[in-house]
């Protein structure tokens, strides 16, 4: 279990996210009412279309001022400014730049090549490349991908009769 | 008198033909090759039952109601009790219910007993399966007499209530994030036409999102890509014991476990079936309990069995207690049930009050398919755990990228569309971000499936009370949820949290 002082630290950490998230909340809730107040009102508003995003925008906006609150309370502000010193550091972080690739490399597969390349072929493409990434052995990496790819298309699309993209 | 056999006797006829009909070996065969499924699922780190749900609810919609139902029941049972062997074994929790295992099971597994702990964990979850399994049979026509009475205030409030409770209990340190993720759920599912008047809603003119977020991709997008990314970000490395030791213990051993078994059992279903807490915490706090009552709590955490056997008794326990609100209110217990309930959506089944008149038996089948599942959970946990165990060794980052094929085919195989593949990964990374923030997934996803009820629901009750919200003070269940809803918020935030930590310390200091 946590001891008091570990979790009272990571709270502090989080404060810069928390304020960050909760400005971009209050912002998309605005944004959500003034969309809504534009919708058309049939009988009357307690029935109307806009009536239940309109509350639940509200209650959120409730939520994330007193997140933003708190966050400064928690001291968002020095752990930004903190963050932002150490900015060049943290981009450089191999966490934060494989995160990006494998996500990139989702967006591409899911975007790209299923939509124009037969599924098979996307994705031994996708799963080879992405393995590549990963830094498996490429006699490993190719008969897996190849593999892979060819069992999903037959036991998805002849076995099970599934639609494949 | 005569009346009450009448529905006894009519009740059996409809449990003896429901069951004909499920022990065929189609159904027989889909529960234990889901239950087997699952067991692997759920014993590889990261792997995780919601995921598995997930992913197989779009790939199942060709199979059948049935047989899609049998299958997707195995493996959420399956998938629960095997997230326990790698908490035993290398002191990760397979699937996020088994975390409060790791306490006693690792050190256990360090002694050399990892397969007795197993062996434990297997017995006392097949135990809790069937005190699940009996509660459910007891406790779900009672509810589903008082689900009848209630009306459409009831069911907002109800939403609202899961959604707030399982957003409390998700994030236990910031309740409110939890609450604005149970909240953002529930506006997602505005974005589409909306079910009264047709009215397009925050399309923004893309005909596509007319017929709003598709649940399956966003599951898919929640449990699937985001877990995917985020197990690929960083290597986790880990070692397996060398000794494992004999797996199944001895009835005397066993003996021993009962009390603790049957109250964490109990505890598992109760709060299964709160809406929306779910199978984790219902672990903890069965651990927790076990602990006090305890003559030797110093134990526990060091390698105590009976630490393995409120967690796992609580967990599997939790399955059966969370699928009693689903099948009378229409409202899930616990995020695997959730993806259950999305399940028999897809399939044209709406779970809540109308289930026993629309699909007389139904609750039935799924009995019956819980006990299949169950004892094939039992026989092979205990045939194959060796052969799981070494299922450990498998390197995640070989998996791991093996499962976006498999989401992409679930996305796009309900509805055949290019856009509920975009709609996953979009969502997918949107939910990577906020497991990043620190925003918990299991209320998001909660409003997302309950959130068309709440809007109908909502919009209904102020169309019949004239446009006077006052008028719910008028009804006793909707005031008592109000109450509950309220007191929960104000002990969660700033001044009630600390009003209530005064209390329990000046409690604390009474008992001194």
């Amino acid at each position: 279990m946590e001891k008091k002082d570990d979790i009272n630290q990571r709270l502090k950490e989080l404060s810069s996210r928390d304020f960050i998230s909760s400005i971009v909340l209050i912002g998309a809730c605005i944004f959500v009412i003034l969309v809504s107040s534009r919708m058309r009102v049939y009988r009357s508003f307690s029935d109307s279309p806009a009536i239940f995003p309109v509350t639940i925008a509200t209650i959120i906006g409730i939520c994330s001022i007193s997140l933003f609150i708190d966050s400064i309370k928690r001291g968002a502000l020095q752990e930004i400014k903190k963050v932002w010193a150490q900015k060049n550091e943290l981009i450089k972080t191999s966490a934060l730049s494989r995160i990006i690739i494998i996500a990139g490399m989702i967006i591409i597969y899911g975007f790209f090549l299923v939509r124009h390349m037969h599924f098979t072929l996307a994705t031994f493409i996708f799963l080879f490349g992405i393995m590549t990434y990963l830094k498996i052995f490429w006699i490993t990496n190719l008969l897996i991908s190849a593999g892979i790819a060819l069992s999903i298309s037959y036991v998805f699309g002849t076995i099970f009769n599934i639609p494949l993209p | 008198m005569e009346a009450f056999f009448e529905v006894l006797s009519s009740e059996f006829t409809l449990f003896t033909n429901i069951f004909s009909s499920v022990v065929s070996f189609n159904i027989f065969f889909m529960v234990v090759a889901g239950t087997f499924l699952g067991l692997v699922v759920g014993a590889i780190p990261g792997m995780t039952a919601t995921m598995t749900l997930a992913l197989l609810i779009g790939i199942t919609y060709n199979f059948g109601f049935e047989r899609a139902i049998a299958l997707l029941i195995g493996i959420y049972v399956g998938a629960i009790y095997g997230g326990c062997i790698a908490s035993i074994m290398i002191n990760i929790p397979g699937t996020p219910s088994a975390a409060a295992t790791v306490f006693d099971g690792f050190p256990l597994a360090k002694k050399g007993e990892g397969g007795l702990a197993i062996g434990v964990g297997t017995i006392t979850s097949f135990y809790g399966m069937i005190i699940g399994i009996i509660c459910l049979i007891l406790f779900t026509p009672i509810v589903y007499q008082i689900a009848l009475k209630i009306g459409a205030w009831e069911y907002f409030f109800l939403a609202i209530f899961g959604v707030a409770i399982c957003g409390n209990l998700s994030s236990s340190e910031q309740p409110i994030k939890g609450w604005i993720a149970g909240f953002l759920g529930l506006f997602v599912s505005t974005i589409g036409l909306d079910p009264i008047y047709n009215y397009p809603r925050f399309t923004f003119g893309n005909s596509q999102l007319l017929g709003g977020i598709f649940i399956i991709p966003a599951l898919i997008g929640v449990f699937g890509i985001s877990e995917i990314v985020n197990v690929l970000k960083e290597k986790v490395p880990y070692s397996i014991p060398k000794k494992i030791g004999p797996i199944i213990p001895k009835l005397k051993t066993l003996k021993k476990y009962v009390t603790n078994g049957i109250r964490s059992g109990l505890v598992g279903v109760f709060i299964g079936a709160v809406p929306g807490v779910g199978e984790a915490t219902a672990s903890f706090i069965a651990y927790d309990m076990a602990k006090r009552a305890s003559k030797e709590p110093e134990t526990f955490g060091k390698g105590n069995y009976q630490g393995v056997v409120a967690a796992e008794t609580a967990n599997n326990a939790c399955i059966g207690g969370a699928l009693i609100p689903i099948l009378t209110l229409g409202i899930p217990g616990s995020v695997g049930t959730a993806l259950l309930m999305a399940a028999m959506i897809v399939h044209g089944v709406r779970p809540g009050p109308m289930l026993r008149t629309e699909f007389p038996g139904f609750t039935y089948h799924v009995f019956i398919l819980m006990l299949i599942a169950s004892v094939a959970m039992l026989v092979l946990g205990l045939l194959l755990a060796r052969p799981l165990i070494a299922l450990l060794k498998i390197r995640r980052d070989i998996l791991m990228p093996i499962i976006v094929p498999l989401c992409v085919i679930g996305a796009y195989a309900a509805n055949l569309r290019y856009f509920d593949m975009r709609v996953m990964i979009v969502i997918g990374i949107l939910a990577y971000i906020f497991r990043w923030l620190e925003y918990p997934l299991p209320p998001l996803v909660l409003g997302l499936i309950l959130g068309d009820m709440a809007d109908v629901q909502f919009r209904r009750a102020m169309l019949i009370s004239g446009g006077d919200p006052t008028r719910v003070f008028s009804r006793p269940i909707s005031v008592a949820l109000i109450i509950i809803i309220i007191l929960m918020l104000f002990f969660s935030t700033g001044i009630g949290g600390r009003i209530s930590r005064r209390i329990s310390k000046a409690f604390s200091g009474s008992k001194k």
